[in-house]
């Protein structure tokens, strides 16, 4: 019975659905905020990649290479790899990244006060001075904050999403959260049912489920913490996951609730 | 047929104390406390709250075939749907769609300002999350027409079209965030047309008073299974997957809801259908609690974030005083300032 309504429905339905279909974007652009995994504390520094560029001080792009910029650290990132598997999957035709992450920072570091802030300020200034519009923000943080309230750690999430669409005038942008609660042998499942919880509490429109980066061993990693280069390339490709699922679960939403039909 | 010769409309104080219940319900499942708690506990108090729109779906056909089905006129039922349905949907949506403006919403949804405002007024919009229920009720206004000539079949033939909108309420699911009254209407249909199934076939609903116990013994017991295992096994809550993907998935919450609907029906029919001033009043309010009882719930939730309260039970008493007593204030005062007119701004 169950495949004859999903067919018989699927046909009923599908007039509403011609006009609309999943948009891939020509040019991704993603901000990246979180601590020293998101940043260039890793262990390997991949080189120039065609087509992957980077957001600089002062607002240009330049084409993207470890170290990155904006971010923490004198390593590698992750960065690069998320880059290549984006355009071999076809999802864009050039991505752009803009990583400002600060090592070892618990969430209050993002708060008014804390010793992230001032970046993120002068990030957001950067970003709404230049109309810099962003297609995802990917948040990468939680290891600083093991035995934090889980709904002080929402609270604070919030407050920071808060900030930043207001600050960078980023409101159009998707949250991706990624699942990070500890280095190994060491995790809060109780910060990590949280950040589970934030992206279901959406998952169409703003805020989206990330890579599970607790589930990476210590192969993946060279310090017990940060990742070796393996653990770059696994970690960009369970991003590029992550914002294909994204983009195919909002491409969803808009059709079903009829966005589709408006400007 | 003579006005004199139709037989006297009984007045249906089971049914009005039903909505008097229904509306307490729809308050406490959109209070946060409910929703922030996470324990086995509390998803089963979710479990019974949850969807208990659906039950106002069904008082609403059960009154339509009740006060309309002996001297019908589409035109005049559709001029006071639109004047005290539709325009305090206008009302309510006005503050509601300037606030989503005022917080950028617009650009969440990637729609410009005139592309929000439109969107919205057709769904319900995304602020207050009860309005997605006037334009569903809307199309279902528009179907009654058909459903008053099909109430004058065999009822078996109308049993058979019940049972087979049921089983498409038991295996669909909301959409996202309720946000299409089209498929809002194919997956709650079911209850509005089992209202008017039990009002225009007397003989079936005389059966159920006469065995209501059993009724509802029944029934609450089918409910109780359900939402053990719904709890359970993780099926509830459940993810917001829309209307589309979860197509023909068994949705224990909405069949749960058909049996705890018959239930309170069979009970209140028959235990309960007796005058209760209070309960009597707040069922006269409750399409006007309906409307605004988001809106103070909402002011209730921002506070509580700027003091940063935590989600304690004095909290959920906090958010009942604010979305409950604020709602009834606010619409006592609003009554006797807008009078006569009240009807068409509150709803009530």
């Amino acid at each position: 019975m169950s495949l004859a309504v999903k067919s018989l429905s699927l046909i009923i339905f599908s007039l509403s659905y011609l006009t609309a279909h999943a948009e891939e974007p020509k040019n991704l652009r993603i901000l990246v905020i979180g601590q020293s995994i998101s940043s260039n504390c890793n262990q390997y520094r991949f080189p120039v990649s065609p087509h992957i560029d980077q957001i600089t001080l002062t607002g240009t792009e330049v084409p993207a290479k470890d170290p990155m910029i904006w971010a923490d650290c004198t390593g590698g990132s992750m960065w690069i790899p998320l880059g290549q598997e984006l355009l071999a999957r076809h999802m864009a035709e050039r991505v752009v990244f803009m990583p400002i992450g600060v090592a070892g920072t618990a969430i209050r570091d993002w708060l008014p006060g804390g010793r992230a802030y001032p970046k993120l300020q002068t990030a957001m200034r950067l970003i709404r001075d230049h109309k810099i519009h962003f297609d995802f923000i990917l948040w990468h943080q939680g290891s600083s904050d093991y035995g934090t309230s889980p709904l002080k750690y929402r609270e604070s999430f919030l407050s920071v999403v808060r900030d930043v669409r207001k600050q960078g005038n980023l409101r159009g942008s998707k949250w991706i959260i990624a699942r990070h609660s500890g280095c190994v042998g060491r995790f809060d499942p109780a910060i990590w049912k949280v950040q589970n919880q934030l992206a279901a509490s959406d998952n169409n429109l703003n805020f989206f489920t990330g890579p599970d980066n607790n589930l990476l061993g210590a192969a993946w990693r060279f310090d017990g913490c940060n990742l070796n280069k393996a653990g770059q390339e696994r970690m960009g490709a369970l991003w590029a996951d992550s914002i294909q699922h994204a983009l195919a679960r909002n491409a969803r939403f808009r059709r079903e609730t009829l966005l589709t039909w408006f400007h | 047929m003579h006005a004199s010769a139709l037989p006297k409309r009984t007045y249906l104080y089971g049914i009005e104390n039903l909505r008097a219940l229904a509306i307490c319900m729809v308050v406490l499942t959109h209070c946060q406390y409910f929703v922030l708690l996470d324990n086995i506990y509390a998803r089963f108090i979710r479990f019974v709250l949850s969807d208990v729109t659906a039950v106002f779906l069904f008082i609403s056909g059960f009154l339509l075939h009740h006060i309309e089905a002996q001297k019908f006129n589409y035109k005049n039922f559709l001029a006071k749907k639109i004047k005290f349905v539709f325009l305090p949907y206008i009302f309510y949506m006005i503050p509601a769609t300037a606030a989503g403006l005022f917080m950028h919403q617009h650009e969440s949804y990637q729609l410009t300002i005139p592309g929000y405002i439109e969107w919205s007024l057709l769904v319900g919009g995304p602020v207050i999350g009860p309005l997605w229920f006037i334009p569903m009720i809307m199309l279902c206004f528009v179907t009654v027409p058909a459903l008053l000539r099909m109430t004058r079949m065999n009822p078996w033939i109308v049993g058979i079209i019940l049972c087979i909108t049921l089983l498409v309420s038991a295996f669909t699911h909301r959409p996202y965030r309720s946000l299409n009254p089209f498929t809002s209407f194919i997956h709650f249909f079911s209850f509005y047309l089992s209202g008017i199934y039990l009002s225009s076939f007397p003989k079936i609903a005389n059966k159920i008073k006469a065995h209501a116990l059993a009724v509802a013994i029944f029934s609450l017991s089918i409910f109780t299974i359900l939402a053990i295992y719904a709890v359970t096994h993780h099926l509830f809550p459940e993810p917001d997957d829309g209307f589309m993907t979860t197509l023909g998935d068994f949705n224990a919450l909405m069949t749960g809801k058909i049996f705890l609907c018959l239930a309170l029906y069979a009970l209140f029919e028959r235990y309960a259908c007796v005058h209760r001033p209070h309960l009597s009043h707040i069922a006269s309010l409750s399409f006007g609690i309906f409307f605004v009882h988001q809106f103070f719930l909402i002011a209730a939730d921002r506070i509580a974030t700027q003091l940063q309260w935590e989600y304690t039970s004095e909290w959920f008493m906090i958010e009942l005083f604010f979305g409950f007593g604020g709602s009834l204030l606010y619409l006592h005062v609003a009554k006797r300032i807008l009078k006569k007119r009240s009807k068409y701004v509150i709803g009530c």
